[in-house]
């Protein structure tokens, strides 16, 4: 019989406020197997950890029941506890009763003591049966892929291959440099958004340690922490560019024009094109669902052009694996798509209504417009022009709830760039709230009103075209007025949204995606830059949204847990694995066909059993590296010979009899 | 005569209260449980939860087992189809539990007895309002006593 | 049926003089109306084979017992999907066993028969007449036309000529089923039932179970080395692992709804679990249930060998969303 130690955790108030954790650890007392059990303020603190290797000197425990929060928080804490005190970590078994009870039964608090007792009798059930588990040791490929060359991955990448490790970086677009890249100016220092993350992207190139492969999308990630394989399909660019020079002769006699994805619209670029003039590479492609040597079959005004012979028409997708020990997934934002349910505005109908992505472009010296800011529909200068504010955010009936943190700031950038090139313009900022919590936003803001913004706290109800002004109807909630303003160019603060494609590469790599379709972080304050799958990391606002600083900190954030996890030779193994019984075992393989890792193998046995001869039959084994511990097998085995370490069948059984009492 | 608060208490607390066991994959559903948790998200306390790595780890006889020896009601979750840590999983779940469910209404247990939901880890609400909705159906049905010895 | 008798001695004493070990058929019952288990080891015993309407005996599970000798088998067409559950699944080494199909036109429920006679009535007779049977007893003859007292798996056989056997005796025999009856048809009226109504049609059955086990014995698709149900718990706490032996009510559902579950999509439709169960409980409506329950949810064909379990679709359908 195990000597099992119960320590029910007040966690200060929020387990203690509503149970009363001394009572729990009288009643646990009564349980099967157990010899000590005690409450404490805080388990997890130092005192509290050492408190549990006290006990279990002073009371020869081999089995410990903790009583606190979830598992998913402190199970590793408290088993390097156990570990400390000289018991093997898996002797570990945890009953969850913050999340699970206290924080969502305030209101019953009668029931929820009972329900804790039931927890913990579950958890000390099962913690009678724990069995000492054994890692196992595998090495670690010292590689990382990035995956998303926008401000957080080259700044993931270059500082993990400053480390001295390898970096591939993935970006699916022709050049690295992301969203970053379009602004003309950052808030709230106004320093020029080029001039800082170019010299990144270049540093990227030329950084001897990081492989760079762009207009590439990963297609597959399998594997585990420490050995994942990535297939990454290389698509056809139809420049060969090993021999491209960059000379850019080449798009200056493309005959097709397409609107310019890089310039939000606005402007126009070739079939054959960079997207900006400092792109990396800078080196063009092809797009070949507008070039007129693929649609109609006949041009080549390109290749002819060349000096190099470097257009190559039959260029094909090259797709090919990589072997990888961590991931960052960098993947970066989209924007709301507000011309599909803002009708109040147009729905993109009026040229004059664009996006502050737009007005990014139209603001950039090297956008379409040089730097002016431009009506696009007569090319005008706009003398007043209305900023809406939370376009698709904070809206729960058309867009999304949450708050996408950027929008405040750099409507202000926006309105400031605008009085500074148009003088005696008229800026009117319509909004909900005001957010600037960084570092200097708020100074910013109040200089954006003393030179002239007018905030006006209120929705705008419609936006309608009349002769060549923009009518904006609203309100002001603070005067509870109506306000009508006849605008040159409305600009409309449109929200950050899950980049496109992101809930695939989600599942294609097995992470969770949140509620909002952004990538699910481990702990939202303890772990955010890790997420549940191990040696997978998450970087810039694919996790939600987010500034630059913001942005790049996490980025070195994740970029400092590849390090840790890639300088060590070799991991320890989950031993939360399964395993065969082989006296039990039939040899049916039921279990491989269920099995997602291609873990079970048979394999031959010779079975002695007395007073018979030896027989060689055949049964499944686990191949403990590549068991990743989900269970399916063990269901799928009708005699029960194949179990789940640490998820035996006994111990669940001895759960569920637990709480049915 | 007056009746002391915890007398009150006690009183309720006889009156019969449904019973629930949940099995919950690690990823998804647990987490989403510990999401209800953290949001403050109240839910009746019926519900007890043993946490297993994937919900394909759920063998239908833990349920037949919770439901013989005292439990009113199973819930299963898992993560959504599709969305498995463990790549497909909860694919097999999904078959495995389509077929017992229908072997446990054949025999006679109520559909309310055992629920089958997925429950990704950032559905906390979705967690809470599963818990509501069965033990507002199992307090309808009353007690579970289907295959069992009445004591 | 002489001449299939015939022909079945003639290869049986073949296949022992070319080097079977022994051959497993039928013998005539010790009792009337019935047939038995037969092993013939020498040619000269083959003369003690029958083949009549009486041989119910899935005789294929006798075959894990030999694993390493050269054995042959008589199979009927509903016993054949035995011989290819243990191949699959490792129990036999196809190789080593040689399959001797019969056609057949189906097997009297013999409890059916024997309820019609009169009381006490003593056997003296048995006559097998082409579509009818013949009882003479000492009072007088009783002649049971055999398509209404065939078994009821017969009822609804569809494959009455084993098919991909090794050889195989005799003329192709006409179809058996009744295409009229639905082999859903009892499981479809019990589902109709309230839950209430189902909860007591089964219980009454169920408690019934003597947990002598049989049903499982005989169960090609329940092959385990040593059942689950039989497990002990190791080492310090004591009793079983996943259920008791004690025979209650909890724990008869218990057996029956996993034995059940364990053979889904893997149960060939032999229906010995049901004609052995010494206290007539209607195996095959669980059996029969689930089987039907797969070919609606997930098609006809299970994909992979293993059974419907083993694999899955994206496509499946999903109640649970």
């Amino acid at each position: 019989m195990p000597r099992i130690g119960v320590f029910v955790c007040w966690c200060g108030s929020n387990i203690g406020g509503v149970l009363d954790c001394p009572a729990i650890a009288q009643e646990a007392a009564s349980f099967p197997g157990v010899v000590f059990s005690t409450d404490y303020k805080y388990v997890c603190s130092d005192p509290g950890q050492k408190m549990i290797a006290d006990a279990v000197i002073e009371h020869r425990l081999d089995r410990i029941v903790v009583a606190s929060c979830s598992p998913r928080l402190h199970e590793e804490t408290f088993r390097q506890t156990l570990k400390r005190a000289g018991l093997n970590p898996y002797f570990l078994e945890m009953a969850n009763l913050r999340e699970h009870c206290s924080w969502v039964h305030p209101h019953a608090q009668e029931a929820a003591q009972r329900k804790a007792i039931d927890l913990v009798r579950r958890a000390a059930a099962k913690a009678a049966l724990l069995e000492p588990l054994f890692p196992n040791r595998i090495p670690v490929n010292k590689r990382c892929l990035v995956i998303g060359g926008g401000i957080a991955g080259i700044q993931a990448a270059l500082d993990v291959a400053d480390a001295g490790l390898e970096v591939v970086l993935v970006e699916r677009e022709p050049t690295i440099g992301g969203n970053m890249a379009k602004l003309d100016k950052t808030f709230p220092t106004l320093d020029c958004s080029a001039c800082i993350s170019t010299p990144k992207m270049v540093a990227v190139a030329k950084h001897p340690k990081i492989k760079l492969y762009t207009y590439a999308e990963v297609e597959e990630v399998s594997g585990y922490i420490g050995n994942f394989k990535a297939r990454i399909r290389q698509k056809a660019r139809f420049v060969d560019h090993t021999k491209c020079t960059g000379c850019g002769t080449c798009w200056t006699r493309c005959p097709s024009s397409v609107p310019d994805e890089f310039n939000e619209g606005l402007g126009e670029r070739a079939a054959i094109y960079i997207p900006f003039p400092q792109a990396v590479p800078n080196k063009p492609v092809i797009d070949a669902a507008h070039c007129r040597q693929f649609t109609k079959g006949k041009c080549g005004a390109c290749a002819k052009l060349c000096p190099v012979g470097a257009i190559d028409y039959e260029q094909k997708d090259e797709v090919f694996e990589i072997e990888v020990g961590a991931v960052v997934v960098a993947t970066g934002y989209g924007l709301f798509p507000w011309e599909k349910v803002y009708g109040e505005y147009g729905y993109g109908r009026y040229p004059d209504v664009i996006t502050g992505m737009g007005f990014e472009r139209l603001v950039n010296a090297a956008g379409p417009t040089g730097g002016k800011i431009q009506r696009p529909s007569d090319g005008k200068e706009p003398q007043t022009v209305v900023f809406i504010q939370c376009v698709g955010s904070r809206d729960e009936a058309k867009g999304k709830d949450y708050c996408s943190r950027v929008c405040c700031m750099y409507t202000a950038k926006h309105a400031h760039q605008v009085l500074e090139k148009i003088p005696d313009a008229k800026v009117y900022v319509f909004y909900i709230d005001i957010r600037t919590f960084g570092k200097g936003y708020e100074e910013f803001y109040r200089r954006v009103q003393d030179e002239g913004a007018v905030y006006i706290r209120g929705r705008v109800s419609k936006v309608f075209q009349e002769g060549s002004k923009l009518v904006v109807k609203g309100a002001d909630t603070l005067l509870g007025e109506q306000v009508e303003i006849a605008a040159d160019m409305v600009v409309l603060a449109t929200g950050v949204v899950a980049a496109k494609g992101s809930h695939d590469l989600a599942r294609m790599i097995g992470i969770p995606v949140d509620k909002d379709g952004f990538f699910q972080e481990a702990h939202p304050k303890l772990r955010p830059v890790e997420t549940h799958t191990g040696g997978v990391f998450l970087a810039g606002t694919c996790q939600a949204p987010k500034d630059i600083p913001d942005t790049v900190a996490q980025a070195s954030g994740a970029a400092a847990k590849v390090c840790a996890l890639l300088f060590k030779d070799d991991l320890e193994t989950n031993p939360m694995v399964s395993r065969v019984n082989n006296a039990l075992c039939a040899g049916c393989l039921a279990c491989q066909g269920v099995c997602p890792y291609r873990a079970i193998q048979p394999v031959t046995i010779t079975e002695r059993l007395p007073g018979q001869p030896p027989r060689e039959r055949v049964v499944a084994q686990v191949n403990e590296g590549l068991c990743q511990g989900c269970g399916a097998c063990t269901v799928a085995c009708r005699a029960g010979a194949i179990d789940l370490k640490g998820f035996t069948n006994e111990q669940l059984l001895a759960e569920v009899d637990a709480l049915c009492l | 005569m007056s009746v002391s608060k915890s007398e009150v208490m006690e009183a309720k607390e006889k009156v019969w209260q449904p019973k629930i066991v949940a099995f919950l994959c690690n990823w998804c559903s647990y987490a989403g449980a510990d999401l209800a948790g953290v949001s403050r998200l109240k839910y009746p306390p019926n519900v007890r939860i043993i946490r297993v790595p994937c919900s394909s780890r759920i063998n239908p006889q833990f349920i037949l087992r919770a439901l013989q020896r005292g439990a009113d009601g199973v819930l299963v979750a898992g993560c959504h189809p599709g969305d498995c840590h463990y790549v497909s999983g909860n694919y097999f779940t999904r078959r495995r539990l389509l077929l017992f469910k229908r072997l446990l209404e054949y025999v006679g247990y109520e559909p309310e007895r055992l629920k089958v939901r997925w429950v990704s880890a950032a559905e906390g609400a979705r967690f809470a309002d599963t818990i509501k909705e069965m033990v507002d159906e199992l307090a309808y049905l009353g007690p579970n006593i289907r295959m069992r010895e009445i004591k | 049926m002489k001449e299939i008798t015939e022909i079945l001695r003639r290869e049986a004493a073949r296949l022992l003089k070319e080097g079977i070990e022994f051959f497993i058929g039928y013998a005539a019952g010790s009792i009337p109306v019935s047939a038995r288990p037969f092993f013939a080891a020498r040619p000269e015993e083959v003369d003690d084979l029958v083949f009549n309407t009486f041989c119910v005996h899935n005789l294929v599970k006798y075959l894990i017992r030999y694993p390493n000798k050269r054995v042959a088998v008589v199979v009927k067409g509903c016993d054949n999907g035995a011989v290819s559950r243990l191949v699959q699944e490792r129990h036999l080494d196809r190789t080593k066993i040689t399959v001797v199909g019969v056609p057949c036109g189906g097997m009297i429920d013999r409890n059916r028969v024997l309820a019609e006679l009169p009381p006490a009535a003593r056997i003296e007779a048995v006559e097998d007449r082409q579509n009818a049977l013949v009882i003479r007893t000492g009072q007088g003859e009783h002649v049971f036309e055999k398509k209404l007292y065939v078994m009821a798996k017969c009822q609804v056989c569809a494959k009455n000529n084993p098919a991909s056997v090794d050889i195989m005796l005799g003329k192709e025999a006409p179809p058996v089923a009744d295409p009229e009856r639905d082999p859903f048809k009892e499981v479809k009226e019990i589902e109709a039932l309230e839950a209430a109504g189902k909860a007591a049609y089964w219980e009454r059955l169920i408690r019934r179970c003597l947990r002598c086990y049989a049903c499982r014995q005989v169960c090609p698709a329940c092959s385990c080395t040593e059942c689950s149900f039989e497990q002990a718990v190791p080492g310090w706490q004591q009793g079983a692992m996943w259920l008791t032996k004690a025979k209650t009510l909890p724990d008869n559902f218990h057996y029956h709804l996993i034995r059940a579950f364990h053979v889904a999509g893997r149960c060939a439709g032999c229906a010995e679990c049901e004609r052995v169960c010494p206290v007539g409980i209607p195996l095959m409506l669980l059996n029969n249930k689930l089987t039907k329950d797969i070919k609606e949810l997930f098609g006809e064909a299970p994909a992979d060998a293993c059974g419907v379990l083993c694999t899955y679709s994206p496509a499946d359908p999903d109640e649970f969303a």
